[in-house]
């Protein structure tokens, strides 16, 4: 009785949910404004680094090939006390290239917070530009998505779409499938103005905003949620754009990706709970009704549902081995006298039509995010997709059971 | 001012409740059909049962060389399809939302058919000797009966395994039915399950071995009974 209770209250929600957000695709209002640019404004971007030794160049690189006037830009590598050869690795791509203007700057470790911080004091630009430096830019990503922040003096920070770079692993295939559905939720999210995050790669903040709002909280799990948080608290607004992309080296493994999820579940559970006094506050629009909810809600929903499925599957394959097991396992005298005794009558109907709306409402979203992001359906594999299908939420599940654990025990670990 | 307006939220709420009740329906049109699915089968069954009574009081009058097998087979086939149904009704009522009622009904109807079946086979068997072994199982739900899920695979195993040689009548105890009380009296069933297999009674979970070696010991050189010694 109460599992079904629990079954039936976690469908609705997640059936409202659905149906909320079918309905903002086909209000078709995603798209922000934006403004032509007549005098380039001066911009820092600020590469955090620690330990990276393999892509610190190639995010370099990718910088210096900006359609952006050098003179009206600076790149700042704060080196967050890296122990590899980070340090050297930047230090000769700035003898190698000193027409570039690249800048290093070296501090004790203390977390990606501090390192963002410093290079906004350091910065000299109108606006900041923060790119991981696992991350990659397009040529002309500061072009495409500058405009934006001239149509709205509100504009805190505008953030491009975010692709994987070089998918090869399974893992790192799946992941190319929820890339690509986030940027289109995301798209959504655009829509009703509540954007939660400004990732790591090539977000891009107003610096009078930033510095007004206090910087990076230094002390915070996922510092680039905090900020947006911190924004919407302010009334300020952030946006996704489209026409421009970067890429992320996503993690090659389960354990790569159980620690980073864990890191970004919980730094967003956190931040909701730190903030909760914008939680269902109309004043704070759909970012307070209905995106801050939905990070706990989703949450709490994985971990029902995969506690209902273990609870729906297990059982019975325990009891049915016990069962093969008091007939000495003779599958063959079950196989010799089969016979059929099903009619469609038998169906679980209740199930059926669960499994049918989630189905589809899953479809409507993966299709739309492929048309969104001019990709090919199978383009990373049948494999991929499906596990990233069927078996993908049960792991996010697992991950969220230990951060509900984690955060019982306060095991919070630093960034 | 953060724009913010409640239109959307309440529309998805109310498209929401409209999926939840076309489920609803659904579910009520499809239970519906369930119940008169059981229903018909129930009626089919009931002309059997009068086919296989008939033969039987046929068979009675006459003095010599009867053909037994007949009313064998159709017995048999008879029992097979009528445990069929039983198990979808009982799957339909677990599943059942709202027709509880009636499905506790059509459980009754079942049994007393079961019940008349089973009555049937044994006087079957004193004019025409024996040809399947009867088992009258008493069964409970999951709380009282844990090991019944159990009990009732074992059953079902080895009724593919013996074929016409086993009779199996289920009877759930739970019903409110005086004939099923009137068993439980006259057998002295306390606990759940019970075989009675033939006139003996077999308390508790029955291994396959002691089934076997049971049936077998009415049956002694067949086919069957060699192949489970090995």
């Amino acid at each position: 009785m109460i599992l079904n209770i629990l079954f039936w209250t976690v469908y609705f929600i997640s059936l409202y949910l659905g149906v909320f957000w079918i309905m903002v695709i086909f209000e078709n209002k995603h798209y922000p404004e934006k403004k032509p640019i007549k005098n380039y404004p001066f911009v820092s971007v600020v590469l955090p680094a620690y330990n990276e030794e393999d892509s610190i160049k190639g995010s370099i690189m990718s910088l210096f090939d900006l359609d952006y006037p050098k003179d009206k830009m600076e790149i700042m590598v704060v080196n967050d006390g890296s122990t590899d050869h980070t340090k050297n690795i930047v230090k000769r791509i700035i003898k190698d290239n000193p027409e570039q203007p690249l800048r290093l700057i070296s501090k004790k470790n203390g977390g990606k917070g501090k390192a963002l911080n410093l290079g906004l004091k350091e910065s000299r630009g109108d606006f900041f530009v923060c790119l991981d430096a696992d991350s990659f830019v397009r040529k002309d990503a500061l072009k495409k998505m500058l405009p934006y922040f001239y149509a709205d003096r509100n504009m805190a920070a505008v953030l491009p779409l975010m692709k994987i770079k070089k998918a090869e692993s399974n893992i790192q295939k799946i992941q190319w499938y929820e890339y690509l559905i986030n940027m289109f939720y995301k798209k959504l999210m655009n829509a009703l103005n509540c954007i939660h995050v400004a990732p790591g790669p090539f977000s891009i903040y107003r610096k009078s905003i930033l510095e007004k709002l206090g910087g990076f909280d230094e002390n915070n799990l996922t510092e680039d949620l905090e900020i947006v948080f911190r924004m919407h608290k302010h009334k300020y607004r952030v946006v996704q754009t489209y026409d421009t992309e970067v890429y992320t080296i996503a993690p090659k493994d389960i354990r790569g990706v159980v620690k980073q999820r864990n890191r970004w579940f919980k730094g967003s559970t956190l931040n909701v709970i730190n903030y909760r006094r914008m939680l269902f506050r109309k004043e704070y629009g759909n970012f307070g009704m209905l995106q801050m909810p939905s990070i706990i809600l989703s949450g709490v929903i994985v971990i029902i549902l995969l506690f209902l499925m273990i609870n729906r599957i297990i059982p019975p394959l325990v009891s049915n081995l016990f069962n093969f097991a008091s007939v000495d396992f003779d599958f063959m005298t079950f196989i010799y006298n089969f016979s059929l005794n099903f009619s469609i009558l038998d169906l679980d109907y209740m199930a059926l039509i669960t499994i049918m709306t989630m189905i589809m409402m899953s479809l409507i979203f993966f299709v739309n995010s492929i048309r969104n992001a001019n990709e090919r359906m199978f383009r990373k594999g049948v494999f991929s997709l499906f596990t990233y299908f069927l078996f993908y939420y049960l792991l996010m599940g697992f991950i969220w059971v230990g951060v509900f654990f984690d955060l019982i025990f306060r095991r919070v670990q630093k960034w | 001012m953060v724009e913010f307006s409640w239109k959307r939220y309440v529309m998805a709420g109310i498209i929401t409740l409209l999926i939840f009740a076309l489920g609803l329906s659904l579910g009520l049109i499809i239970e519906g059909q369930r119940t008169y699915y059981v229903e018909s089968m129930y009626e089919e069954h009931e002309v059997e049962l009068s086919s296989s009574q008939l033969q039987y009081k046929y068979l009675l009058g006459l003095k010599e060389d009867l053909p037994c097998s007949v009313l064998y087979s159709s017995l048999e086939k008879n029992l097979v399809e009528l445990e069929k149904t039983r198990v979808k009704l009982v799957n339909y009522e677990k599943d059942s939302k709202i027709n509880d009622e009636k499905f506790e009904l059509l459980k009754r109807k079942y049994t007393l058919e079961q019940i008349n079946y089973w009555m049937l086979a044994n006087e079957v068997k004193d004019v025409c000797g024996r040809k399947g072994v009867s088992i009258l199982y008493f069964y409970s739900d999951d709380k009282k009966c844990p090991m019944c899920e159990k009990q009732e695979f074992v059953l079902t195993y080895l009724k593919k395994y013996f074929g016409e040689k086993l009779l199996n009548f289920p009877i759930d105890e739970q019903l409110n039915e005086p004939m099923v009380e009137i068993l439980k009296q006259q057998y002295n069933i306390t606990q759940y399950p019970t075989l009675i297999i033939e006139d003996e009674k077999f308390p508790a979970f029955t291994t396959k071995e002691k089934i076997v070696e049971k049936i077998c010991s009415y049956y002694g050189d067949i086919e069957e009974c060699n192949d489970s010694d090995n």
